[in-house]
């Protein structure tokens, strides 16, 4: 259930940034392992979700793709936003995501998700798996961890 | 002919590219109604008149699914058409959403063009200058 949790997730995850961010991303590398986890300059944001199962997704952003991110989704002078529209701009995004990815997973399932909260972010062993995925100049990871 | 359109979303930059959006669309000469959550939304339609509430599903406070409910059990509010758009894809909560007398529903991430088809089905055409009338021309989100 983690792998293809995981998998659905970088599914969304491709969908959400091509649909609503218009940001093209790599194919993850299969031989990422949990050193490549010390990304540098992230924010991260968590989700919960409970159900059938119940868990955790991170997304870390670089704060500078997220900014560049914030400044296409609103259609914002990068120069106006404030924190609240980086952040809420990373949270959406996370939504979206989760949602998407959970209901790839199973459909018919109940599955209630909780509010998106800005994170530390978590210590590899903190979680079950990670995909990195790349941009043309930045990458993003993102983590799920189930109860 | 102009419209109020009230987005509820507890996101800010999502109520920003609604807003982006619906003016992309051809609705820009409408007035724009803001809330952060179903309670804050009651309360705004309480004092305004609305023609559409376009509503998240997933919120703090009050959730989009609570307000329909009010607002299905309120006279002169159980008129307004109400647009849920959320990441909530399960057959299970989209039944419910529809049940409970929601006019539409968007699945997130949408493309504008969703919105708009599901707008000028429920409101019809905006007449703004805005408007994108050629098939070629596309949306900036």
């Amino acid at each position: 259930m983690k792998k293809q949790l995981m998998n659905q997730v970088t599914n969304s995850i491709f969908d959400v940034m091509e649909t609503m961010f218009f940001l093209t991303l790599e194919e993850p590398d299969e031989e990422q392992g949990s050193a490549d986890m010390e990304v540098q300059g992230l924010k991260t944001s968590a989700i919960t979700f409970s159900g059938d199962f119940s868990g955790t997704i991170f997304l870390g952003i670089p704060v500078s793709l997220l900014r560049a991110m914030t400044e296409s989704f609103m259609g914002q002078d990068i120069e106006t936003l404030t924190p609240e529209h980086v952040d809420g701009t990373l949270k959406e995004a996370l939504n979206m995501i989760a949602g998407s990815a959970l209901t790839r997973v199973d459909n018919t399932a109940y599955m209630g998700l909780g509010i998106p909260e800005i994170v530390p972010n978590p210590k590899p062993d903190d979680v079950d798996e990670t995909v990195l995925l790349h941009s043309a100049d930045d990458v993003m990871i993102a983590h799920v961890k189930l109860n | 002919m102009t419209f109020s359109i009230l987005i509820v979303d507890d996101s800010l930059p999502m109520r920003g590219v609604l807003k982006k959006t619906l003016k992309a669309a051809g609705y820009g000469a409408s007035e724009f109604l803001e809330a952060e959550n179903g309670e804050i939304a009651l309360d705004v339609l309480s004092q305004a008149n609305v023609d559409i509430v376009i509503t998240d599903f997933n919120m703090p406070v009050m959730n989009g699914l609570e307000m329909l409910r009010v607002m299905q059990s309120r006279q002169g509010l159980e008129k307004i058409p109400v647009i849920v758009i959320s990441t909530e894809g399960s057959i299970e909560k989209v039944t419910q959403i529809i049940n409970q007398g929601a006019a539409g529903y968007i699945k997130k991430p949408f493309s504008p063009e969703q919105l708009r088809d599901l707008l000028v089905e429920l409101l019809g055409e905006p007449k703004d200058e805005e408007t994108i009338d050629e098939p070629g021309d596309e949306f900036d989100f």
